[in-house]
């Protein structure tokens, strides 16, 4: 590639980067962006709209794709499938390891847009609870920062991508800058008036998928499986909003195929770039900036970090704590309870797919010990009627048994915790000393396991999702109590921690590493705790507080 | 052309067609070609060569399925091929899925010569019903002697009933659902208060 003097380089196209290059480039830096992964074309790689007949398997796993074979872990997420699996990342290319006894299933995606193309789109704001869960019940540390710290770039976010949600005034879930919610199907108002009647909240979840036309984007048409992309540009994904809009300035460079795989420092120690492979030709190439940010996810950068050791930082860069790759965390999740509403059987299903459920912020250790844990889990969940799929269940065959199918339904309602797993130092990642990914470099090993606290508070999951099922008089409830490994929640967070000790973090509360002020992390990597909300947005707003006090220390020249 | 509703290919300007290559000996075909929404799979007149199964076999699976699912004012299991489906699907199962469907189809095809004297392929339509009625799910427990075509009848019904609803004659001609893809707005409730019932 030719030369080009680029201000900054960011490492990582989702959520962060797809952030960070807005902001940069709107303030008139000329930003690189390096992804890992391919530049999709959403008229060829998009299939949403690909009907079930459509498909020789009908969208089940065609055993004859081998893609699935190089996926052995991501192929476990239910987004995987013929239309997605090569979102996915090939896990024989970039390879992952972990302890037999302690599996962490770490599902990536491999393509600009990240993850942001198949994530689940539930964006929730963390709350002091979150921010200062420490102080209240004795356990690790506070994050340096609280809700009022963050609550405006929350603002300038939502404000941004479009979060459809209904405010609910509920201190530990704070209302944001909504467009107009979804409705709740019929089975949900009665799910929530059981749940209210409890002195708990249900509300529509809130997701990053537009009920109206937002900054040039259709709103959504509800036609089912957004993990397969989305033509419309309907929910938020990095090529559908912030990087657009970073390329509309024109500063803006972005080159796929780009597997970084070290950043560089000068005889100062301070950052000058970047090393990568491209992945379509083999070929090592070099490019510099004098600021660095990496915003590859969670474990991604960790391992950026600790593989640009040298002997200056020998146990990683930016790596005097001792911390980057400790204290990972993932939400615990999957368990939880499932009935059938009896009152709503017959219930015509709408043809209309709705790509979002309902959300019950958490009520657990709200200023009260309770239940032998620590912190707190919200659900999500909703209800679904069957189309066809009563038919398993009922006996029989034939004209009248098609009949019956026909003129049957049932309404299915379903509850799902996400729980805060601690932060514990023991949890953690660093290089495989065996094992290299495709281009030789070291890959990533990842130990965590879940513990007391996490397991006390899964039984409490599913001891409340039944009784709140039963509250709204579901029948034929049947739980599911199997916790999956971490990972599998895909809510990885932590490896390089915020706070005002350098000895005691990575990370400043800007997102700057403590070593080396030209260099940034802006991802999930800087979370102190997990809390129980889904991430993305709260990284997000993180970014975008770290991008301001990046423009305004390169103004000052404090980066130089 | 309704007004909430249009064509995938109109609404999106993409070519038309699914992307996924056939490979040799696979006939199987998709419902939506060159644009447009066609209602029937396969090709008119084609015959169907079994990927997994002997054609007797494969005759015997068409029989079955739309005796569970049989065509009515609105097509059978075997309109939807779903035979062909089934076949196929079952072929690429792991190696003991496989072996059980096909071991718990000819059960089924040596019970039938025994009471009938005929085979799956040939036994008048009422025997084959019967048969199947004494294995089915309509009963709580089987004699020792038919559990093996209760556990085939228990994957069979399975599979019949995936492949026919997910078809495009079940999908839109029994179900009533859109044959094209839906771009409508989700409405959720809409009672004032009081029954949320259907």
């Amino acid at each position: 590639m030719a030369e080009k003097g680029y201000d900054v380089i960011v490492v990582g196209s989702g959520a962060n980067g797809g952030w960070a290059a807005k902001d940069l480039c709107e303030a008139g830096m000329e930003v690189a962006v390096l992804e890992a992964g391919r530049q999709l074309d959403p008229a060829r790689d998009y299939g949403e709209h690909t009907l079930p007949h459509e498909l020789p398997l009908r969208g089940r796993q065609d055993p004859r794709n081998a893609e699935y074979e190089r996926r052995p872990i991501g192929r476990r997420n239910y987004a995987c499938e013929e239309s997605t699996v090569s979102f996915f990342a090939d896990e024989v290319d970039h390879p992952f390891t972990f302890p037999g006894k302690r599996p962490f299933w770490w599902i990536r995606g491999n393509q600009v847009g990240g993850r942001t193309i198949l994530w689940g789109r539930q964006s929730y704001r963390m709350s002091d609870w979150d921010f200062k869960a420490a102080t209240r019940d004795g356990f690790g540390d506070d994050w340096p920062i609280s809700y009022a710290d963050v609550a405006p770039y929350y603002d300038r976010v939502e404000r941004f991508i479009g979060v459809s949600g209904s405010g609910e005034g509920v201190e530990v879930l704070p209302d944001g800058e909504f467009l107009p919610p979804m409705a709740l199907s019929c089975g949900e108002r009665i799910l929530k008036d059981a749940v209210d009647g409890m002195g708990r909240r249900l509300t529509i979840g809130r997701a990053a998928v537009l009920t109206r036309r937002h900054h040039g984007r259709a709103e959504c048409h509800y036609c089912g499986p957004c993990h397969r992309g989305c033509l419309t540009g309907s929910y938020f994904s990095s090529p559908s909003s912030t990087l657009p809009a970073a390329a509309a300035t024109g500063k803006l460079t972005l080159v796929p195929n780009a597997l970084v795989h070290r950043v560089t420092l000068d005889r100062e120690a301070r950052a000058d770039g970047v090393l990568y492979f491209d992945t379509v030709t083999g070929e090592e190439r070099r490019l510099r900036a004098p600021i660095v940010i990496l915003a590859a996810s969670t474990l991604a950068s960790a391992r950026l970090l600790l593989g640009s050791a040298d002997e200056r930082f020998p146990a990683g860069l930016a790596n005097s704590s001792g911390l980057v790759g400790r204290y990972l965390m993932d939400h615990i999740f999957a368990v939880g309870a499932d009935g059938f509403l009896p009152m709503r059987r017959g219930a015509k299903a709408e043809q209309a797919k709705r790509p979002n459920g309902v959300y019950i912020p958490r009520f657990r250790n709200l200023g009260t010990r309770e239940r032998g844990f620590l912190r707190g889990y919200g659900y999500q969940g909703g209800e679904s009627v069957t189309v066809f799929e009563h038919a398993y269940s009922m006996p029989g065959f034939g004209a009248d048994w098609k009949a019956s199918v026909h003129d049957t339904s049932l309404a299915r309602v379903g509850l799902t915790g996400f729980g805060e797993m601690l932060p514990r130092h023991e949890n953690r990642c660093y290089l495989d000393p065996n094992v290299k990914d495709k281009w030789g470099v070291p890959a990533l090993r990842i130990d965590v396991q879940h513990g007391d606290n996490e397991r006390a508070m899964a039984r409490d999951m599913i001891e409340q999702a039944v009784a709140m099922l039963e509250a709204a008089g579901a029948e034929d409830i049947t739980t599911r109590t199997k916790l999956p490994p971490p990972g599998f929640a895909i809510h990885e967070v932590g490896t390089a921690r915020m706070g005002l000790d350098s000895k005691s973090s990575v990370l400043n509360p800007f997102l700057q590493t403590h070593d080396v002020k030209n260099l940034f992390v802006m991802d999930g990597s800087c979370y102190v705790s997990i809390g129980c909300v889904n991430p993305t947005l709260t990284m997000m707003a993180l970014t975008a507080r770290a991008c301001e006090h990046l423009i305004g220390e390169a103004k000052r020249g404090n980066l130089a | 052309m309704k007004d909430d509703e249009v064509t995938r290919r109109a609404a999106v300007g993409l070519a038309a067609g699914a992307a996924l290559a056939l490979t040799g000996g696979e006939r199987w075909v998709f419902a939506a070609r060159d644009g447009q929404v066609v209602k029937a799979t396969g090709t008119a007149g084609e015959v169907w060569r079994p990927v997994l199964l002997d054609q007797r076999e494969g005759e015997a699976l068409a029989r079955l399925v739309e005796a569970l699912i049989p065509r009515t004012d609105s097509p059978g299991a075997r309109d939807a091929r779903v035979h062909e489906y089934i076949d196929l699907a079952v072929s690429l199962a792991p190696a003991a899925e496989k072996k059980a469907f096909v071991s718990g189809l000819r059960w089924l095809d040596r019970e039938s010569r025994r009471r009938y004297g005929g085979d799956l392929a040939a036994v008048a339509d009422a025997d084959l019903v019967e048969l199947l009625h004494a294995v089915s799910d309509e009963h709580a427990t089987h004699p020792k002697a038919l559990e093996g075509g209760a556990r085939f009848f228990v994957d069979l019904k399975r599979r019949t009933i995936f492949g026919y609803y997910t078809s495009i004659e079940g999908r839109v001609e029994e179900l009533g659902l859109s044959e094209v893809v839906s771009m409508q707005k989700w409405q959720g409730c809409r009672h004032q208060g009081g029954s949320h019932t259907t």
